[in-house]
């Protein structure tokens, strides 16, 4: 029944009021204390007040004013009770509506009735409005937890932001979320309002578990879970109580955290109030966005694993080819002396059998360390580690120079060798020893492959860009063509290559045609030492084969004038540089020249090399406000900087360099003395040494 | 007849000391050998030889070491010392020939490479 506040001293009037009300199922409740008022409509007791105009007892113009705030709050109308001639402007101002007095009984009737009936539509619309307020907040956390779930690939950080985004969307008192990272690695993480005692602890382990194994029903789960696996990671706000048993209780809600049928654990919530529709959707939305960030996270993380072990397997086959190698060649010396000491016959005399298998084994152990060779050479290029010292020569030398070794094995097999030099050939930079080896390798290959009676020619000339068949160069990284070229070509009238094969013969251990390779011998090195040999003099190898009609290898070597030579050189040291990281200049300050040599003389002990030296000694080395400057090139900045750091020791400064590799003199690292004992250069040496693994070379 | 010279034989891979040892003995060369680089420079100071082959890689001290141990002393610096070492990096033989290694040989080696070396250097 809704009730109305008569505010009144006038018993009469209050019993006619009463009565009146009561027909159209008004309750009335009388009162003038002040306390007992502003309860009635603080509590929602009451729907409505009449306040008469005559109070004795106080100025009902003041009480209206006091209890008009509460009022308003709680949606209630005042009608103020007033004499007809009332000239109370104060009590007028603070009520919503007035009756003068004597009160009209219909009147009454009708305001009581039409304010009461405002005051449910507006508790209505309030009620509407705070609830799309909390939706709105609901949303805004969605957004933003779903913004930053977005944002992360680190699957622990995605559930924090989950349940960060639960607790604010939801206020839950207790969640509790069950996270596979892999079969030994199962986590419960309970975030609390209060704390959690150890019964409720087990019980929520075991709650995890049951709905674990239910979510999958008949089906086999992916892991078998024990109580004992669950690590339990707990978030408490307030120590001051702690939940028992009691809150299983509460309204809960429960998700899992799948795609599909990847499953990534699983999350319940509880609160002491109920969840609404709102919350359900909100919480299942929450739950469904995880998901999803974390699938990507773990395959990151898998891709990630994955990549570090690619990595490391490739380094450990580099050493692992460079070790045996080395290792190999010890034993191979021995037992290849062994043979020549007998061989030699002064040993002891050698029957012709017995010289004959000694010369097999001779053979073979020659063999074998050619192919110990070509691992450690390919090992070596691919690294980048090859050394080559270039000169500006004829090509034709090399190149006649390797026909003439292969003349007999050539007649031998009665295959004729022809070699068809240019006279003119342009002179190019090459390293002698490096286009022997190619050389050497495409010849006895064409001597493997042509039958007897076959022919090879082998040629040199000129050409320009024009004259290259750019659709035959295969697999090459952003080629880089120059205007003029040598070419060598090695033809022969062999067997031939297939067309789908022509690719591959300079893969690494690529064979074709293993039969034929195991009856012509090699390793299939040969090749792609060649290709990587020929590009590091900027060039291109390349082949053109019919079946059973002959192949051509053909190589170019671009004729680079003093200029280019100068850039191609400068760019192969910066990509050389590049491959560690990027350079630094170190400049040394030191007064005392003593300890200036010393340095210089460590550096130059331990073959440091510099990456740029600049051409003049007084750049490299220069007076600066009465100070000693010396500049060193070395490698690495970051890790030499940071070895700094650590080691304390001060005195160098260290500058980036630009792209044109000259130094910006920012000074990164730029305390002031060098240490003036020996011993600090020796251990800055000793820790130069460690930083590079390499060998600087110090020139001033 | 003058005495025969002297070659000492630094490599702790006997079975290459032996095999050298054969092969300078029976040009006549009078032969010392040494199994790692602390008793190689001992008895390099004291045998004196005319000649030293030094493997790179020794237990103890290695060859690099003692090539320029004894290289700083006026005493001993004029003995050439043939290098052989399984290591064929460029810069490997950049660091013996700093260290004043007269003849540098990559493993596996020809025994008549290194007599013909021996030979060029005791002629």
């Amino acid at each position: 029944m809704t009730k109305i506040l008569l505010i009144s001293e006038n018993i009469k009037q209050n019993k006619q009021i009463t009565k009146s009300l009561a027909k159209s199922s008004f309750a009335v409740i009388c009162s003038c204390d002040e306390t007992s008022v502003i309860n009635y409509l603080q509590n929602g007791i009451v729907s409505l007040v009449l306040i008469d105009e005559d109070l004795k007892k106080q100025d009902s113009a003041i009480f209206c004013k006091q209890l008009h705030a509460a009022a308003i709050k709680e949606n209630i109308a005042i009608i103020a009770l007033v004499n007809s001639k009332t000239e109370n402007i104060e009590l007028l101002k603070h009520s919503n509506a007035y009756i003068t007095k004597p009160v009209n009984e219909k009147i009454l009737t009708a305001s009581v009735a039409s304010n009461i009936k405002l005051k449910k539509a507006v508790d209505t619309l309030t009620l509407n409005n705070s609830e799309l307020a909390k939706s709105l907040y609901q949303l805004d956390v969605l957004y933003n937890t779903s913004t930053h779930l977005a944002g992360s690939l680190d699957k622990q950080k995605l559930i924090n932001i989950m349940i960060d985004g639960l607790e604010k969307s939801l206020s839950f008192s207790l969640s509790s979320t069950l996270v596979f990272n892999d079969e030994h690695n199962v986590e419960l993480i309970i975030n609390s309002l209060y704390g959690i005692s150890p019964r409720l602890e087990h019980s929520l382990k075991l709650r995890a578990i049951l709905s674990y194994r239910a979510l999958f029903d008949k089906k086999r789960v992916p892991y078998e879970l024990n109580v004992n696996d669950i690590r339990v990671i707990k978030n408490i706000k307030h120590h001051l109580e702690e939940y028992d048993l009691n809150i299983l209780k509460f309204d809960n809600l429960f998700a899992p955290i799948n795609v599909g049928e990847k499953f990534f654990g699983l999350i319940e919530v509880f609160r002491e109030t109920d969840f609404s529709q709102e919350d359900t959707t909100c919480f299942q939305t929450l739950a469904r966005q995880v998901s999803l960030p974390l699938e990507n996270a773990s395959l990151y993380e898998e891709i990630k694993n994955t990549n570090t072990k690619l990595e490391k397997l490739e380094r450990l086959k580099s050493e692992f080819i460079s070790i045996v190698s080395h290792e190999l060649r010890t034993p191979l010396t021995a037992i290849k002396n062994s043979l020549e000491i007998c061989l030699s016959g002064k040993a002891g005399d050698v029957s012709s059998i017995m010289d004959k298998f000694l010369n097999m084994a001779a053979r073979n152990v020659t063999r074998l360390s050619g192919i110990i060779n070509d691992l450690l050479d390919l090992s070596k290029v691919e690294a980048g580690k090859m050394d080559f010292k270039f000169e500006k020569t004829s090509i034709n030398s090399p190149v006649e120079f390797i026909k003439n070794t292969f003349e007999n094995v050539a007649r031998e097999k009665n295959i004729e060798l022809i070699l068809d030099k240019d006279k003119n050939i342009s002179d190019t930079y090459i390293d002698n020893q490096r286009i022997e080896q190619v050389v050497s390798n495409l010849i006895s290959n064409a001597i493997k492959f042509t039958n007897e009676g076959g022919k090879i020619t082998v040629k040199t000339e000129n050409i320009t860009l024009s004259d290259i068949d750019k659709t035959k160069l295969f697999d090459i990284e952003k080629p880089v063509f120059y205007d003029n070229y040598v070419k060598v070509s090695v033809a022969d009238s062999g067997i031939g290559i297939a067309q789908e094969d022509l690719k591959k013969v300079f893969d690494q251990f690529q064979q074709i045609e293993n039969s034929l390779n195991r009856k012509n011998g090699g390793t299939g090195l040969g090749l792609p030492i060649a290709k990587q040999l020929i590009e590091a003099h900027r060039g291109f190898i390349w082949v053109e084969s019919e079946l059973n009609h002959g192949t051509t290898f053909s190589f170019v070597i671009p004729v680079l004038g003093e200029k280019e030579k100068f850039s191609a050189d400068l760019e192969k040291e910066l990509l050389k540089s590049k491959a560690c990281s990027h350079n630094v200049l170190l400049v040394l300050i030191e007064e005392n020249e003593c300890e200036r040599n010393s340095f210089i003389e460590a550096v130059r002990e331990e073959k440091f090399s510099i990456i740029r030296k600049t051409s003049n000694t007084k750049e490299a080395y220069y007076e600066e406000d009465g100070k000693k400057y010396l500049e060193i090139m070395i490698p690495e900045a970051d890790k030499f900087a940071q070895g700094f750091i650590e080691k304390k020791i001060e005195s160098i400064l260290i500058s980036e360099l630009d792209e044109k590799n000259s130094p910006k003199y920012d000074i990164l690292y730029s305390t002031a003395i060098f240490p003036d004992n020996g011993e600090d250069v020796i251990s800055l040496m000793e820790f130069l040494k460690l930083s590079f693994n390499k060998n600087i070379k110090a020139e001033v | 007849m003058s005495e025969s010279k002297k070659i000492l034989i630094v490599d702790d891979e006997q079975d290459i000391v032996e095999t050298l040892k054969f092969m300078l003995e029976a040009q006549g060369y009078d032969c010392f050998c040494a199994y790692d680089g602390e008793s190689g420079l001992s008895m390099a100071k004291e045998v004196l030889p005319d000649l030293m082959i030094l493997d790179v890689m020794m237990p103890k001290i290695n060859g690099y070491k003692i090539s320029r141990l004894l290289k700083y002393d006026n005493k001993y610096k004029d003995i050439p010392i043939i290098m052989v070492t399984a290591r064929s990096q460029e810069e490997d033989k950049l660091i013996g020939q700093e260290t004043g290694v007269n003849e540098y040989i990559t493993k596996p080696f020809e025994l008549d490479e290194v007599i013909a070396k021996v030979n060029e250097y005791l002629a």
